[in-house]
Formats: structure tokens, sequence, C-alpha cells
């Protein structure tokens, strides 16, 4: 069997279903506090932490401190190595579930994409694509197969 | 071939197109969830626009004592906000630069009708109401129009 099944594309690090949620959660943002992502992806904080040191040994979130007066804060965010092992993934993941979607995504605002969130958007791979590229602000590839359906 | 976690180690080696699916639907959730927590910066702007147009119209349309009011006011508003910004929590791609193009226009138009609007329309309200449209106009559109998601550029 050769390599062009796009399966062999995707991102051994962030096929985990719970780190593809952290580090698809950090491409929206510049950077966010620890808790919000914990909240965000709803999970324990030793989990997060477990995960996030995952990812950060694999160069994709960038972990720093600080504080807010007394108050210590971990600041999480994706580094460049990251958003593109996010942009590869989720093309491979697009060409596995039949649909890239042709000149939709790029740059979606945040109500749209907030939209998504509250499941105003449901359907199709070319649907989930979009939004998906929009968080990674890429432009998902186009079909090369099977058309999408809108 | 990574080890860690349970709830990590659960993806399948051959994900089917379903599953494909599901988790490009979960990524597009999980970015928006979190960039949802990051609007607060237009709430920030809202708030300083606002405050810009009654400052305007205070300073051009009150007398003296009314003036130290307002600009004192103006002070709190900033300390207060600042303090409030602080503790926010995440950081939306391209909202510094946003907030950093809004008050440098801002600054622009507000120095521009205080010296236009002292020296020949002290009181005048149909010169100091527009203005403070005008002037406070960078912080309220940047407070209204979306932010576009993107990544790093």
């Amino acid at each position: 069997m050769t390599d062009a099944h796009p399966r062999h594309r995707l991102d051994d690090v962030i096929h985990a279903p719970v780190r593809l949620s952290i580090v698809a959660a950090l491409a929206a943002v510049d950077k966010a506090d620890f808790g919000e992502v914990r909240d965000a992806v709803e999970i324990t904080d030793s989990a997060l932490s477990k995960q996030v040191a995952t990812l950060e040994g694999a160069g994709y979130v960038d972990v720093s401190k600080g504080r807010v007066g007394r108050r210590p804060r971990t600041w999480l965010a994706l580094t460049t190595r990251g958003r593109q092992a996010l942009t590869d993934h989720l093309a491979a993941l697009s060409a596995i579930a039949g649909g890239a979607v042709e000149g939709a995504g790029a740059g979606a605002s945040e109500e749209s994409a907030a939209g998504a969130a509250h499941g105003d958007r449901v359907g199709s791979a070319a649907e989930d694509s979009a939004v998906a590229f929009g968080a990674a602000g890429r432009r998902p590839p186009r079909a090369t197969g099977r058309t999408a359906q809108a | 071939m990574d080890t860690s976690g349970s709830a990590a180690a659960t993806a399948p080696t051959a994900p089917t197109a379903a599953y494909a699916r599901r988790q490009l639907s979960q990524a597009g959730s999980a970015g928006s969830d979190l960039a949802a927590r990051g609007r607060w910066f237009r709430t920030y702007l809202l708030a300083f626009g606002v405050e810009s147009l009654v400052l305007v119209v205070l300073l051009g349309l009150g007398g003296r004592g009314v003036m130290v009011a307002a600009m004192v006011g103006w002070g709190v508003l900033v300390a207060v906000m600042a303090g409030w910004a602080s503790r926010q929590r995440v950081q939306l791609t391209g909202a510094g630069r946003r907030l950093t193009v809004a008050f440098a226009a801002w600054g622009v138009l507000y120095g521009l009708a205080l010296v236009i609007g002292l020296s020949s329309a002290p009181g005048a309200p149909a010169f100091w109401v527009p203005a403070a449209v005008v002037v406070a106009a960078p912080l309220l559109v940047a407070a209204m129009v979306p932010l576009p998601v993107r990544g790093v550029r």
C-alpha cells in the first residue's frame, strides 16, 4: 500500500483528540491563560498540563509565566510550527472527510466562528473544514476528488 | 508513536470520514469557544468610545469646573479600564494592533477637535456635538467591526 492516503499526513502529536482541541483553541488567539484553555477544552488541570507538556515538547506550544498583581499566570500560545502542523493536519482530515472547500474558510470572522460554537452551523465536511481552517487562519485546499457538498 | 494519556491514545490509526468530520467540527468549536472569551477588547473600546463622546461634549460646552470634572472622570476611566484589561485572560490575534490604531486615530482627532473648537467655536453645540461623534468614531468602529479569526503571519 502506498503512502498516498491522507491518513499518512496526519500529525501524530495533534491526532489525539484532546491535543487537537487544545491546538485548535490556541490557533484562534494570540495567547490564552491556562485556565481559559482548560475551560474551553473541558478537561482537568492535570490533563491539560500533561497534554501541554507533550505539545511543548513537540515545539507546537509555547508556555510562559507571568503575574497579574500577586497572582501568577501561565500563558499558552501556539508557535509558528504548531500552526503549520495544525494546518497540515486539518488538510489531511479534510481530505479524509471527503471534502475540501473551494474559496471558503479564509479569514472567518469572530461571529461565524462563534456561530459554529453554538451549533448554528451543522453539516457537511465542507462547512466543518471551513470553520476549522478559518480558526487556523488558512484557506483549505481545493478539492481534488469528490466535490464537497455545500 | 505517542503513548501519553489515556484520552490522547484513542485516536484511530485508520480514521473514517465520519471521524474526520467530527474532528474538524471539534477543532472549529474549540477555536471559536476560546476566541469568544477574547472579545473583551470590544467592550473596552466601546467604553472608551462612549466616554469620549461625553468628554468632548463636556469640554466644549461646559464651563471650567465641568471641564476639570470631565478630565478627572476620563482619568478614572483610563485607570479602571487598564486594570480590567490587565486581568483578561485571552488575547485575540490582532486585537493589540486594532487597539493601537484606534487609539492613535482617536488621539489625532481629539487633538484637532480641541485645537479647532476651543479657538474658533467655544461653547458652540453645532461644532462640539458633531466633533464628539467624529472623535469617538475610531473607537466605536473598532469596537463594532468583528476581528477576523486568523493565524500567525
